[in-house]
């Protein structure tokens, strides 16, 4: 009993060996041709056409994704310019001295004629008072603005903006400019 | 030894499409264009007969467009997750099985694969019908097959990826998620069940 059950597994893996080609079977080999044929017939009567596009417009939807899709080789080179940044910015805060850290003025942010300094400090509120009151001496109206971390000065110019006012503000590195007004914010950058 | 059985697997594949899908599966990890055309050649080698495979399991036109976008997505999004372990194409048509399973067990929780394997019909009607006269051995064998295919959807498809794809047991098994034990035991009923399909043929066959 036992030795047929043997046999008739046996005969099972060599039908199925042969009819996945790893093993020669006259019948099973032209069971296989049948089987591969009948495959190919029923793929040939689909068409994919409009499948393969729609599957292109969701590969372009994922690829757009951000944290998706990255070769990693290119996450690797992602980080390298990350930590880059970090330690570069790192160093210029530290060649700063802990002084006020200003932002240039071609990155400042220029709108409606408004024009926007922004500068870092360990006393924000401190430094903003004596710039008001520098800039208040000379006859200019300053609107400062508190907040929890920052505070803003506006800075209402009058043009053509005089040696004085100019030589006050070049002093704190803040670029004058041609025309508008002038913001000046001074964050905390103590923690 | 895993570096010459990726190497192994990915080479037989090659010689039976003339693509190698290891390679388009690595392109696929690249992303951008190069990823696209990895995808392009994979959609090539086995989206019809993916549909097709939907289609046996009466899954109607756009249920089987919408089984095969969700297979190819999950093949796009885990190509990385790919560890060479098995054939590109065992793990391609598993992820499809499982996308279909999936949403057998969701959209149409009255139906099991179990109900859709066995449809019945007598094996008689259903070999001869339409030809009587002078068939084409080699039609016989079709007939036969596409009969049992009718009866046993999962069975025949599993049998056709055997013989289309060359796989062994453990790769079948792989696919069908069952024990190799239980996989062999699935063999052995494919065969007997095929048998009477086959009955109209058996001169031919063993010729």
């Amino acid at each position: 009993m036992a030795q047929d059950e043997n046999q008739s597994a046996q005969d099972d893996q060599a039908w199925f060996d042969a009819l996945s080609g790893k093993a020669d079977s006259a019948k099973a080999t032209r069971l296989r041709n049948v089987l591969r044929e009948v495959e190919l017939e029923e793929a040939a009567k689909e068409d994919t056409t409009h499948d393969w596009q729609r599957l292109q417009f969701a590969m372009r939807r994922e690829e757009g994704k951000p944290q998706e899709k990255m070769d990693s080789r290119f996450k690797y080179y992602a980080l390298a310019a990350s930590l880059l940044l970090v330690v570069g910015t790192a160093t210029m805060l530290m060649q700063s001295g802990g002084s006020p850290t200003l932002s240039p003025m071609d990155a400042a942010t220029v709108m409606r004629g408004t024009a926007e300094q922004v500068i870092l400090s360990t006393a924000p509120a401190k430094e903003a008072k004596q710039l008001e009151s520098e800039l208040s001496a000379l006859g200019v109206n300053v609107t400062k603005i508190d907040s929890a971390d920052k505070v803003e000065l506006h800075i209402n110019l009058n043009y053509p903006v005089s040696d004085d006012v100019r030589k006050l503000l070049e002093a704190r590195v803040i670029p004058v400019p041609q025309q508008g007004d002038l913001v000046v914010v001074f964050v905390n950058n103590s923690r | 030894m895993r570096t010459f059985q990726k190497s192994f697997l990915a080479s037989k594949e090659a010689r039976v499409s003339g693509v190698d899908p290891n390679e388009c599966l690595r392109r696929v990890t690249m992303g951008g264009k190069v990823a696209e055309q990895g995808m392009e050649q994979l959609f090539k080698l086995y989206a019809s007969r993916i549909k097709a495979f939907f289609r046996h399991h009466r899954m109607s036109d756009e249920e089987a467009a919408d089984l095969l976008q969700e297979t190819f997505i999950k093949v796009y999004r885990s190509a990385d997750k790919f560890e060479g372990n098995s054939k590109v194409s065992t793990w391609i048509w598993t992820i499809a099985r499982n996308c279909m399973l999936d949403y057998l067990r969701t959209k149409k929780s009255h139906e099991s694969l179990d109900e859709l394997q066995d449809e019945g019909g007598t094996v008689e009607a259903l070999v001869t019908q339409g030809h009587e006269d002078h068939l084409h051995i080699q039609d016989c064998v079709q007939r036969g097959f596409i009969a049992f295919a009718k009866s046993f959807p999962d069975r025949a498809h599993a049998m056709r990826l055997a013989a289309f794809e060359g796989w062994d047991m453990d790769e079948l098994a792989g696919f069908l998620s069952r024990t190799p034990a239980a996989t062999r035991e699935y063999i052995s009923q494919c065969r007997k069940k095929l048998t009477p399909y086959l009955e109209h043929c058996r001169e031919w066959l063993e010729a």
